[in-house]
């Protein structure tokens, strides 16, 4: 092919770029080798070892600059919209706010795998100065793991890219994609970025992701530790800073999986914080998982017990975000799931990066199995770490019950390769309980075990005394557990027996912890930490039970039951027409759409609603705003985002499901103004019109203040309205119509006006501007007292006057205008007009004035400065009445409505509040353990 | 026998228990004739929008009816109601999967999931309004 010079591309960026990612990959695998060996040297040569030890220190440094180099280069293109490059074009475009530049360069796979190596990279350096003797095990695997991350971004091909090793993110538009401009020299100047998908310009996906993903860098850390706790054969000293890194891990993970709830709670209109959506599921499998290998660990480090089940949690901990990243970037789940990636084809190499790290844990463990040290006696059933364990079993199990079904795709996958004909088995048909009615005894066993573990000792120490204490705490606290279920059972709804358990399993978290607290701890805060977890779960479990037994779609219609066969009540539509101004009674609230504005993209709807009392006084009042997003190319709606009012007992969302279809679709908006008839009428000041149905319209004069609802006034506008009254014929119901011309920046635009209830529309009809037109002005040149005849009327020009008295002329800083003074007399009848000369800037203009009653009009065309003879032209066939031509269709489609649907979540407050408490506790953990040191 | 192989006893039986009973929900797709052979039945089936096909939503009439035709992977089209708002750039996606049943001339589905992979990684390149 024909080598082209395109012009404008600036390469060099991409270059640098390359050659930062070869480096870094080069970087890590240096790395891996240098700390392999300073870990296989360590007890044979002392200065072997740790000479390798500083070549991979060096190294992994190297790495480390490398990516942040890599990121830099990305964000350099992408901030300076150079299009010239694949991502940059896809994600960035020139009117994408700079606040966004962060959420687009996330919002692609090698965007995102490069903020995953970066936190690797934070934490790794963390590890390189705070691990000592665990150094240079760990930051080997760790390495290992940059090295299959680094793989992903290689962008290698081979044979005719055939095979292809990773997506490089700094790749040429022109090298990926053969559109016919590339053929031109100058396509750089002709195309435009693609830039970000507006359902992500939010602040939550500047925040999410990169909380996630320091999540699931954190899980990589223990990962390590393990791998070099059997590498080293040192299976009891790693537990201690393990723990640390796990509990950092839970906390970080955790809150990005919240805010990913909260995200789809607050600001998509999914109308609830939890779907069981695959994308929420694999995050949160590793998460039960890691719960579970830190309470292992505990136990581990307390009595010596399950040090091998710690092993097995921690290490699985990480396969399964290597697995769940496998789901989301492959494209296999794009048939069950609402948000993943889109695939990329790296499938093959995802499948590597887990394969390579699942044989390695597993491997390891497999073969040091026996080593592993474990005390001879069992655990007696009175210690805690009997039900630590028997807690970290139950979470495991939730782990493969939530695993089990969301893998659905991947067995279908399997299946498929082998036997072509297989029939691909579906996900169940109703995802959401199917997942509740296993889960909710997941929830209900460990509310129960956090409590009674509690009040256990490790090795079961203490006296019988000791014990029975305990029991009976445990059985008062679940006794006042039961009480206050009977006494809450009466705020829900509904309650099966199973949510009844449940509920009371929430009750005895929170009342047995609590009693912990006090009578163990002695209200030591400080070391409270799983007790503070715990009674978090407690407050989440009844958060879950209120805002998803309690939660009320206040938006339902009236149905039409019986309408479609085997259908009932709860199959009744969630969304509800709201036209604008016509209070529309949901549960307790008298809800008003008013208004709309726009901004930008957005255009926000305001939604008045009035709570009453019994005598019909509004006692409360407040207005929510959901918006909708209109997508900048083709003007349709892109993305609904809610609007929801935050009580400390109960949350009402809302958002906007639907607008008229004109209002949704141009096409149809312009095919339903086509089909509209319209009628002109000519109507004088005063007079009335019947319209084909029962309704009327006077024409009450034009005015200058004109109030359309299609108007923004600006500065400089010129405009003229009409003030039409529309009414029923012998009543006292009336609308007002106000159609306008706008005249802005010398072009004329003619706004219609609408009454929508009674289907009527009205528009300025372009005969109006003909009135003008069909004068038919004389010329007239008179001097200072010079008269003249114009029909009947004798005229005599009195003289100039400066200070000008015409109602249509508006002054501005600079004019010089004068008007003529004319005097016109018929029958007796005196009247007088002034127009006007002027000149404005370098131009001449005229502002006419009319004496109705004669039928004049006039224009002062301009002055001989020297003979003071001005030149005028009159009309003596103006209007003698005033008139307004229009033209009105009837039968007008309304358009003024808004379809929304409401919900009212009642204790979702709990459910935050509880979720949150559970991460403060990893955290305080985590910060007790630091600080004995 | 030692506590920990009764608890592994136990812990397996109920593993074993609890999946079986979860298998019993894992279904396989359907097609619109497997649907009406068994009306008032759910069924979850899987095709692509017809949209040489009209489709119906408008709000002043009904804001929870949407309906359209989708073609099944047998290549049988069938009209299909939702009974919910038409949801945003419906008409861009690639493939669909419907949760409902069969009425007697329509498919009413009470939950939609849709694809639409190159939805915002087009392969087109835009060329701009004013050059």
């Amino acid at each position: 092919m024909e080598q082209i010079n395109y012009i404008g591309e600036n390469l060099l960026p991409g270059q640098i770029g390359h050659g930062f990612i070869i480096l870094s990959f080069v970087a890590s695998l240096l790395a891996v080798i240098a700390y392999f060996f300073a870990t296989q040297n360590r007890e044979k040569d002392l200065t072997l070892s740790s000479s390798w030890n500083k070549i991979g220190r060096s190294a992994f440094l190297v790495h480390g600059i490398s990516v942040f180099g890599i990121m830099a280069m990305i964000f350099y293109v992408m901030i300076n919209n150079m299009f010239e490059y694949q991502y940059a074009w896809e994600h960035v475009s020139e009117d994408l706010p700079m606040k966004y530049i962060f959420s687009a360069f996330w919002e692609g796979q090698e965007g995102s795998f490069l903020l995953w190596m970066f936190w690797h990279v934070v934490l790794g350096v963390v590890v390189m100065f705070t691990a000592k003797k665990w150094e240079a095990p760990t930051m080997a695997t760790l390495a290992a793991v940059q090295l299959f991350l680094g793989s992903m971004i290689l962008g290698l091909y081979f044979g005719d890219a055939e095979i292809k090793i990773g997506a490089n993110p700094l790749v040429l538009l022109r090298d990926v994609n053969d559109a016919p401009i590339f053929t031109r020299e100058n396509y750089l100047s002709l195309i435009e970025g693609n830039g970000l998908n507006p359902l992500l310009q939010n602040y939550w996906m500047t925040i999410h992701p990169p909380t996630l993903f320091l999540g699931f860098a954190s899980t990589t850390i223990p990962f390590c530790f393990a791998i070099a706790a059997l590498w080293t054969k040192d299976y009891k000293s790693w537990l201690k800073p393990v723990l640390n890194w796990s509990l950092f891990s839970a906390m970080i993970l955790g809150t990005g999986i919240l805010m990913g709830g909260a995200w789809a709670y607050e600001a998509l209109s999914f109308g609830g914080y939890w779907a069981w959506d695959p994308v929420e599921n694999s995050s949160l499998v590793p998460w039960l998982i890691l719960i579970a290998g830190i309470h292992t660990a505990m136990v581990a480090k307390n009595t010596g017990y399950s040090i091998k089940s710690t092993f097995l949690f921690l290490m699985l901990t990480f396969i399964f975000i290597v697995y769940s990243t496998f789901l989301t970037r492959s494209g296999i789940l794009g048939d069950t799931s609402v948000h993943a990636f889109t695939e990329m084809g790296l499938e093959w190499q995802l499948i590597g990066f887990l394969g390579f790290f699942t044989l390695l844990g597993i491997g390891l463990l497999a073969a040091r199995w026996r080593q592993i040290p474990a005390p001879k006696n069992e655990e007696s059933a009175y210690s805690r770490e009997f039900w630590m364990f028997i807690g970290s079993l139950v979470l495991i199990f939730s782990a493969v019950l939530i695993t089990f079904t969301t893998s659905i795709p991947v067995y279908n996958k399997i299946a498929l390769f082998f036997d072509p004909t297989f029939e691909e088995l579906s996900p169940p048909k109703e995802v959401v309980p199917h997942y509740n009615k296993y889960q909710l005894w997941i929830a209900l066993l460990i509310g129960v075990l956090s409590g009674v573990a509690q009040f256990m000792r490790y090795k079961a120490a203490g006296s019988k005394k000791a014990l029975r204490n305990s029991g009976i705490h445990l059985g008062v606290t679940a006794l006042i557990a039961a009480g206050l279920t009977v006494a809450l059972a009466f705020t829900f709804s509904s309650l099966s027996w199973q949510h009844l358990l449940l509920l009371w399993s929430g009750l005895f978290a929170i009342t047995s912890n609590l009693d912990y607290v006090i009578t163990v701890l002695r209200g030591k805060i400080a070391i409270s930490a799983s007790a503070v977890s715990h009674i978090g779960f407690g407050i989440m479990i009844l958060g879950i039970l209120y805002s998803g037994l309690n939660k009320n779609v206040i938006s339902r219609g009236f149905m039409e039951v019986g309408m479609i066969e085997g259908f009932d009540e709860d199959d009744r539509g969630n969304n509800i027409l709201l036209y604008k101004d016509l209070p529309t009674r949901m549960d307790d609230y008298l809800v008003t759409y008013t208004s709309d504005s726009v901004d930008g993209f957005n255009r926000y709807f305001n939604i008045e609603y009035q709570k009453m009392n019994k005598e019909g006084k509004v006692t409360e009042e407040f207005t929510l705003k959901p918006n909708i997003i209109y997508d900048k190319n083709e003007n349709k709606i892109a993305a609904s985002n809610p609007s929801t009012k935050h009580y400390l007992h109960k949350d009402i969302f809302t958002h906007v499901s639907a607008l008229p279809r004109s209002e949704m679709e141009p096409e149809i908006a312009k095919a339903l103004e086509d089909s509209l008839k319209y009628i002109q009428y000519d109507i004088n000041l005063n007079d009335t019109i019947f319209l084909s149905k029962k309704y009327a319209v006077t024409f009450e004069g034009f005015t200058k203040t004109p109030y359309n609802d299609h108007y923004k006034p600006e500065d400089g506008d010129g405009k003229l309205g009409a003030n039409l009254k529309v009414f029923i014929a012998n009543t006292d119901t009336s609308w007002m119509l106000t159609p306008m011309v706008l005249t802005r920046d010398d072009q004329q635009f003619v706004l219609h006006d609408q009454v929508s209830e009674i289907g009527v529309k009205a528009k300025i009809a372009d005969d109006f501007f003909k009135i003008e037109e069909n004068l038919n002005y004389q010329k007239y040149k008179l001097k200072i007292g010079e008269s003249t005849k114009v029909g009947d009327v004798s005229i005599t020009f009195n003289g100039f006057q400066r200070e000008i008295n015409n109602k249509d002329y508006e002054r501005i800083e600079g004019d010089i205008a004068v008007s003529a003074v004319l005097e016109a007399v018929l029958n007796e009848e005196r009247q007088i007009a002034e127009p006007v000369y002027l000149i404005r800037g370098q131009e001449q203009f005229n502002v006419a004035d009319e004496i109705r009653d004669f039928g004049l009009k006039f224009r002062f065309f301009n002055v001989n400065p020297e003979t003071e003879e001005v030149t005028l032209f009159i009309a003596d066939n103006f209007p003698k009445k005033e008139k307004v031509v229009v033209e009105i269709a009837e039968n007008v489609v309304r358009n003024d409505y808004v379809v929304m649907e409401a919900i009212v979540f009642p204790g979702i407050n709990l459910f935050w509040l509880g979720s949150v408490m559970m991460m403060i506790g990893f955290g305080m953990g985590m910060w007790q353990r630091l600080r004995k040191g | 026998m030692k506590k920990s192989h009764i608890i592994a006893i136990i812990a397996i039986a109920v593993a074993v228990g609890v999946l079986i009973s979860v298998s019993g929900d894992v279904d396989t797709y359907a097609t619109f004739a497997d649907a009406m052979e068994t009306p008032g039945e759910k069924h979850k089936v899987t095709g692509t929008l017809s949209k040489d096909k009209p489709m119906e939503y408008d709000p002043a009439v009904d804001p929870n009816y949407f309906s359209f035709y989708m073609k099944d992977k047998d290549g049988k089209e069938q009209k299909v109601v939702l009974k919910a708002a038409k949801p945003q750039d419906f008409e861009r996606s690639e493939s669909i999967v419907l949760t409902g049943m069969m009425t007697e001339d329509e498919f009413v589905a009470t939950d939609m999931l849709m694809k639409c992979p190159s939805k915002y990684t087009p392969e087109e390149v835009k060329v701009k309004a004013k050059s």
